[in-house]
């Protein structure tokens, strides 16, 4: 104990005007943060700005990239002082304990980068109106993924550097290999949507290997292989691509349900919403080639009371009669289902080549829907008050009557997911006729916290979704309504598929009415 | 066997292809202020940096202090000092700071030998290392690794481009220091470290010629000079001991290179019976290495790995 204190303390006299530096980046950030929140908080959402306003915007906006860059030259400066590489560092012939040395590198950053930033976060906290004390697991679990995703790159990275302009360039290299990295993988992985299981194993591999080379540095001075270990991170993450393929991922991530589905969907398009038939709804550009978005209504039964579904995804087979064969890759869709809800939609993108082909010719399309279960849990209802007003285990929320925008902010991470609902005035005209609105808002992730400077985090909402699945802006809301937040939790997770025969292609909307078009999509 | 403070055996290591230390057995007694001279490139500082755990040996051991060099870390080197020419110093600090840092890894500190050898040095306290001139540096250095008493200095070229000054004050220092340490140093500069080394090791392209006892090697080198009645030519099968033989109208020159008093005047006699005179005149150490040298790089030059530190620093 008495040698890692010894050595911080040498650490602290060594790069004090650095530290100064880097804490009052902090300092700054937290008073910056604090005037523009005041304002805000008098003026209403500051949307535009000029004069003193705009430069105090853009030095936070500044802020937020030069707090990391402060971190990034304290750590590698204190790394490198006792520096790894090498036969020539004065103290590997000194009775320096490995161990005593990484612990006072470790004790450096907890001291002058954790601690102001747990600090500031506890200040802004408290500014919007958060109590910091319940919230603290969350914004450790903030300081373990900045640890894992910043900190512990930048300490490995600077344990097989020898100086701060190699740390850079080996800097910019790992940057450049991961993303050469990524790219290779996109070759492997035709996925548009992330699974868990991908993103845990990249952060176990990123994280585990960082740490084997850091250790293996510290404790033995092995820089080749220390190296190695981190070379092989971006490798590796392209080897799990291509060994682990999608498939066997989605299907990892989500288990084929079979007939124990709790929900279940038909290709039904005699129960169609008037403005849904099967619908062209945009078209795109990728990789030189045309796409066309295509919506395919569905009709669902089956969900159980207090219960719903998130469709996450869908990937789409579809065969020709003349024995054409395309398959698509997972492709994003984002859509909840509560009880009672008839209509639900696939949107799959194809390319025009085969869309201009088939047409006219009916084919078989066979849909893999990736969804997960959720139940409802805790319910809150609260009336709406003209102030701002507080909805456990949400957050704070706000309407603003004369913008029509219903604004809520949270702690340390976005909330549970949470379906929004209330009595307004209807839209489409269908004004004066009241009916049930609501919206989602909040994520299933379970974690305590994000990977974020700021703790606070705003979100709003402007739209609702009817009833029948219709929704619009949101218009008229009286003080007093009631509004319930009822939080859902995640269930299981699962695939289910149906088959279409005899499918049509839509018709090609005019140019208009791709522009027209809105996805039924929420969030 | 006699104790010594760092010993060897086998010690070879490798770099790549290049062959940097072939084999290297070598036992430093305790006491002792041991050179280890060769040219540039000889391997002395593969050697020290395989001693003091900085490089791993391809092959062989070597113990320090009777631990596993590969073992040396931490509080093993609350007992060694090591300089070298080559080492960074907390650029930083100042001397002072870099005195108080250091003070705290060391148990055996003592407070007044760190004083004196302030005053001794002249060391600008207050100046930053990085501002400080090569020999101030390696002063500071000297200070910052003498200062807790280490029962062994280890020393890498620590005179290497110093002036005559600053060199006389470091060995002065160094020899203060020997009755309570042993010091093992490496050098190429032979006319420094003869004044005061007891024990020399000669290493050539990674191998070690020879290891003996300073006075010991002076006694057996002599630089022969015979007179003979007649010009004659070098008979063949000279003993293996005459170095570089040559012969100049009457006169033969060689370098004995295992000069015993008697023997040796026995045995020119009995190669030259025509010898009117003979001289054996003691060398230099640079005499004696030179010659070995010339005598071609790699010859068989007798090893001798005599010791008696006590003797001969007496």
């Amino acid at each position: 104990m008495k040698q890692i204190l010894h050595i911080f303390t040498k650490d602290v006299r060594r790069f004090w005007p650095e530290i100064l530096t880097l804490l009052a980046l902090v300092a700054a950030f937290v008073v910056i943060h604090s005037y523009i929140w005041a304002v805000s908080t008098r003026y209403g959402t500051v949307t535009s700005f000029g004069g003193t306003l705009g430069v105090l915007m853009t030095l936070y906006g500044s802020l937020v990239v030069l707090i990391p860059v402060g971190w990034w030259l304290l750590i590698t400066r204190t790394v490198h002082e006792e520096r790894l590489v090498g036969d020539t560092q004065f103290w590997i012939t000194r009775p320096y304990q490995w161990k005593s040395l990484l612990t006072s590198k470790l004790l450096f950053v907890v001291a002058f980068v954790y601690l102001p930033l747990f600090l500031a976060q506890c200040v802004l906290l408290a500014q919007e109106g958060f109590a910091p004390q319940p919230h603290i697991p969350g914004l450790l679990w903030n300081l373990v993924m900045i640890t894992g995703l910043l900190v512990l790159p930048l300490i490995a990275l600077a344990t097989v550097t020898s100086s701060f302009s190699r740390m850079t360039l080996t800097l910019l290299g790992a940057l450049l290999a991961i993303g050469a990295a990524v790219t290779v993988t996109s070759f492997a992985t035709t996925n548009q949507i992330s699974s868990p299981w991908s993103d845990r194993i990249s952060l176990v591999l990123e994280v585990g290997l960082c740490a084997a080379a850091v250790l293996l540095q510290y404790g033995l001075r092995k820089t080749w292989l220390s190296r190695i270990l981190l070379i092989a991170f971006p490798v590796l993450i392209c080897a799990v691509a291509f060994i682990a393929p999608d498939q066997w991922r989605m299907n990892r991530t989500y288990p084929v349900a079979g007939a124990s589905a709790p929900v279940q969907f038909t290709h039904s398009p005699s129960v169609l919403r008037p403005s849904e038939s099967g619908s062209m709804t945009g078209s795109s550009n990728r990789n030189g080639n045309n796409w066309y978005r295509i919506r395919i209504p569905l009709e669902l039964s089956g969900i159980t009371e207090g219960n719903g579904i998130v469709s996450e995804g869908v990937q789409a087979t579809i065969d020709a009669p003349d024995g054409f064969h395309w398959s698509s890759k997972w492709q994003p869709l984002s859509i909840q289902y509560l009880p009672g809800d008839k209509f639900g939609a696939a949107d799959i993108t194809v390319p025009s080549a085969l869309y201009d082909k088939y047409k006219s010719t009916p084919v078989t399309v066979h849909l893999d829907l990736a969804l997960t279960q959720i139940k409802a849990g805790r319910a809150t209802t609260v009336a709406l008050s003209p102030q701002e007003f507080h909805v456990p285990d949400f957050g704070l929320c706000k309407w603003t009557k004369d913008s029509g925008m219903f604004t809520c902010r949270s702690a340390v991470r976005i909330p549970q997911l949470t379906l929004i609902s209330t009595e307004m005035l209807g839209y489409h005209g269908r004004a004066g006729n009241v009916e049930q609105g609501s919206y989602w808002m909040g994520s299933l992730e379970d974690y305590p916290g994000g990977f974020h400077i700021v703790p606070v985090q705003n979100f709003g909402l402007t739209s609702y979704r009817g009833k029948d699945g219709e929704g619009g802006p949101l218009r008229t809301l009286d003080p007093g309504t009631p509004i319930t937040f009822t939080q859902y939790n995640e269930v299981r997770r699962m695939q289910t598929s149906l088959t279409i025969q005899n499918f049509h292609f839509p018709a090609q909307p005019t140019l208009n009415e791709l522009r027209d078009a809105q996805p039924a999509t929420q969030q | 066997m006699i104790k010594a403070t760092i010993r060897t055996e086998g010690l070879t290591r490798r770099f790549g292809r290049t062959l940097a230390l072939d084999h290297v057995d070598l036992a430093v007694p305790e006491g002792a202020i041991y050179a280890l001279v060769g040219a540039n490139g000889a391997g002395k500082t593969t050697m020290i940096k395989l001693l003091m755990n900085i490089f791993r040996p391809t092959a062989g051991s070597a113990q320090v202090l009777g631990t596993d060099a590969r073992m040396l870390a931490g509080k093993a080197f609350e007992r060694i000092g090591y300089v070298s020419e080559n080492q960074e110093l907390p650029e930083g600090m100042t001397t002072s700071s870099m005195l108080d840092y250091f003070r705290g890894f060391y148990p055996t500190w003592d407070r007044t030998l760190e004083t004196q050898l302030v005053r001794q040095f002249d060391l600008p306290l207050r100046r930053k290392l990085k501002h400080l001139s090569r020999g101030m540096r390696m002063k500071a250095a000297f200070a910052a690794s003498l200062a807790y008493r280490p029962s062994l200095i280890v020393l890498d070229e620590p005179f290497s481009g110093l002036d005559p000054l600053v060199r006389d004050e470091l060995i002065e220092c160094l020899i203060e220091r020997a009755p309570e340490t042993t010091i093992f140093l490496s050098s190429h500069d032979l006319a420094e470290i003869e004044s005061f080394s007891s024990h020399v090791g000669y290493l050539e392209q990674g191998r070690l010629l020879f290891s003996e006892e300073m006075q010991v090697l002076s006694g057996r080198f002599r630089e022969v000079t015979v007179t003979l009645d007649r010009p004659q030519a070098l008979p063949e099968n000279l003993p293996a001991a005459w170095l570089q033989p040559q012969t100049v109208d009457c006169l033969v020159r060689f370098v004995h290179s295992n000069y015993e008093e008697h023997a040796a005047e026995k045995e020119l006699a009995e190669i030259f019976p025509s010898a009117r005179d003979s001289s054996f005149d003691p060398m230099t150490l640079r005499s004696i290495f030179l010659a070995i040298a010339k005598n071609g790089r790699g010859t068989a030059v007798p090893i001798s790995n005599r010791t008696a530190p006590q003797e001969a620093r007496a």
